[in-house]
């Protein structure tokens, strides 16, 4: 046996790597989507690289833009730029549920509740396979943020939710766009429920609307209804691009959400269950 | 020791330059794997052990930063560098074109092997994704080829004085 092994040294140590692999994916089987703690511990050990080369980036385009261009604007800029996002995630936020609070108090209480509850963030590198998968951001635990918290772009619309893994400074972001999300959504205004999933492209697809359905329509609104427990109700998701009705028993439609993940650089998490608050 | 502390030092340096790729566009990342064009320059210079080794730690990063199964892009690129390690030793790959052509073929292969066992661990049709992946093997070969002498060079001298 010894010289077989020998023999075979390098077949050896490919079987055993790819069986290394097989028990690898085979003990998530059980866990569901739950990280493994070596998937963490790679991903916290990577992940702060990935944090300092976005930091130095930024810090390089800062020096060069503040030095040698317009100095005092580009400050002056950088900073409404941020209040302005601030301003808009918050307020996207509060039209959509100020519906729910009759009460002047409660409507008090809940503006200075939403205003701590949203954790600013940026991204600091995009899902290696697809872009339209998954991104890091640059907080993490330390910052109050756990699985299945809500992400927003920079003017309050929808643009995914945590997952793992989490370490304590960055975490994974996973996006609307990708192919096994599931967002409860119904057009604004009407009652026609379905589920948005992405499809690893830039567009979304409405699943589970019947074919006899007249409501959706080209250009439509489409936000969450907060049935899945996890996206709070009323923000805004995307626009209807197309609608096509098929021979089945379910309409394709099709949803451009508002962020591109090109674009999207600050976001915000809320931190508060969305049971709880919404 | 030095060689693999060299080894080491490349992929943290792969993976600096990955993020800085994907500052510029998140879709640069996907269509240039530079992962997969390092597991074929150490393969070809260090046999199909140091590629099957490799090729398993660089899959296994691009796993933790991947939404999905850990481990699927662990095996396909294991695989590869393996196969890559084994082919170099039968034919010459050391010139501009042969070069391009193996790391096309082999990135490729990965390609093929990975959109495999993905599409049977989720159960979804092969090309359900966005179709800038497909590019992946040209762009490696294309940049691969073109820094092999460089990349060939180095890795010499390193090991000439690690020995």
């Amino acid at each position: 046996m010894p010289s077989f092994l020998k023999k075979n040294k390098k077949l050896v140590i490919l079987f055993s790597l790819l069986l290394f692999h097989m028990i690898l994916i085979s003990i998530q089987v059980p866990r569901g989507k739950e990280g493994t703690y070596f998937e963490s511990f790679i991903f916290a050990v990577f992940s702060p690289v990935q944090n300092g080369v976005v930091a130095l980036c930024q810090s390089v385009n800062r020096i060069w833009n503040d030095y040698f261009y317009l100095r005092e604007v580009r400050v002056q800029n950088r900073r409404l730029n941020t209040e302005v996002t601030q301003l808009r995630q918050e307020n996207t936020l509060l039209q959509s549920l100020l519906k729910n609070y009759e009460k002047q108090n409660e409507v008090q209480e809940f503006l200075s509740d939403i205003s701590e509850d949203l954790v600013h963030c940026r991204i600091i590198g995009f899902d290696m396979s697809n872009a339209f998968k998954s991104v890091v951001i640059n907080r993490g635990s330390h910052h109050g943020l756990k699985k299945n918290m809500v992400v927003l772009d920079e003017k309050g619309h929808v643009v995914g939710r945590m997952v793992d893994p989490i370490t304590f400074y960055q975490a994974t972001v996973q996006l609307i766009t990708d192919h096994k999300s599931g967002v409860s959504v119904v057009k604004q205004g009407g009652n026609s429920v379905g589920i948005l999933s992405g499809n690893n492209t830039q567009m979304c697809e409405m699943k589970y609307i019947l074919s006899t359905d007249e409501e959706v329509h080209t250009g439509d609104v489409i936000v969450t209804t907060g049935h899945d427990g996890i996206f709070p109700p009323h923000l805004k998701v995307g626009m209807v691009s197309s609608v096509q009705t098929t021979p089945g028993l379910f309409k394709k439609i099709k949803v451009r959400p508002y962020f591109q993940v090109n674009q999207l650089h600050q976001l915000a998490v809320i931190k508060t269950n969305a049971n709880i608050v919404f | 020791m030095k060689k693999y502390i060299y080894i080491l030092l490349t992929i943290l340096v792969v993976f600096i330059v990955y993020t800085f790729l994907g500052r510029i566009s998140p879709e640069i990342p996907v269509a240039l794997n530079l992962f997969t064009i390092m597991v074929v320059y150490l393969a070809v210079l260090d046999g199909e052990v140091m590629g099957a080794v490799f090729g398993a730690v660089c899959g296994l990063i691009q796993d933790s930063f991947s939404l999905g199964v850990f481990g699927v892009a662990g095996i396909a690129t294991t695989l590869m560098g393996y196969l890559a390690g084994f082919i170099s030793r039968k034919i010459y790959v050391i010139s501009f074109f042969k070069i391009f052509l193996f790391i096309f073929t082999m990135s490729s292969f990965q390609l093929i092997v990975w959109k495999l066992i993905h599409s049977f661990v989720f159960s979804e049709p092969v090309f359900s994704e966005s179709h800038v992946i497909l590019s992946q093997p040209f762009f490696n070969a294309l940049v691969g080829s073109a820094l092999f002498p460089f990349f060939r060079k180095i890795f010499q001298s390193v090991s000439s004085d690690s020995l």
